[in-house]
């Protein structure tokens, strides 16, 4: 999978768990802020990643998460590893 | 080590609510991930109306399932059980209630756990039959 389906991918899957409309993400748009996340919902994101790449996320992989694109990097670093 | 099942006051010893808010008669079965409780509807029960358990009191029988896992991982690990506190309950079905005398089984089923956060999936049998499932997010006391 290449970096744009990745990103396509996961936009496509927070747009549905997050009812939110797809235009309020952009890669430098504020994780937290755009979703409306709260402590409760990053159990969902990490069950949704999971599920959909197969990669475990963990409370050290948000330390450095502020933007969308931060968090594509992660996953996609997730997945590398994995590979 | 205290052998399974375990009910009584070993039980009371691994959740925090006492009667008459006790909504889980014994703990059956538990791995990190899986645990199996029953409750017994008892006559006099506050949450019992008539002769049939009302759906809260099978909610909280839900939740101090979960309690229960978390109280008998603490126990495992030579700590006092936690308060915690119920996030959320989602994609609750709930089709039958079990009335006085009846014995309902829930199996719990620690789906991920994340910041303190728990994400829990719950099936709750009466007589082999599913009468309510749910997903609840517990999260526990600093």
């Amino acid at each position: 999978m290449d970096k744009a389906s990745i990103y396509q991918k996961i936009n496509e899957i927070l747009v549905e768990e997050f009812e939110v409309d797809e235009e309020i993400i952009s890669p430098e748009a504020s994780l937290k802020e755009s979703l409306d996340l709260d402590s409760l919902d990053y159990v969902d994101l990490v069950v949704i990643i999971e599920s959909n790449f197969g990669v475990k996320l963990v409370e050290a992989d948000f330390d450095e998460v502020v933007t969308f694109q931060d968090f594509y990097n992660v996953v996609e670093q997730k997945m590398t590893i994995r590979s | 080590m205290i052998s399974l099942p375990i009910s009584g006051e070993k039980l009371l010893s691994l959740i925090p609510q006492r009667p008459p808010i006790v909504m889980v008669s014994s703990l059956e079965s538990y791995d990190d991930k899986e645990l199996v409780s029953t409750f017994v509807v008892r006559e006099g029960n506050i949450f019992v109306n008539g002769a049939m358990l009302a759906e809260s009191g099978l909610l909280e029988h839900m939740a101090q399932s979960i309690a229960l896992h978390t109280g008998y991982s603490y126990f495992l690990k030579g700590e006092d059980a936690p308060m915690g506190y119920i996030g959320s309950m989602q994609n609750v079905e709930i089709q039958d209630l079990p009335v006085i005398g009846e014995t309902v089984f829930s199996t719990i089923t620690i789906l991920q756990e994340f910041m303190g956060v728990t994400l829990v999936e719950i099936e709750t049998k009466l007589e082999d039959r599913i009468i309510a499932r749910a997903r609840i997010k517990t999260v526990i006391a600093k």
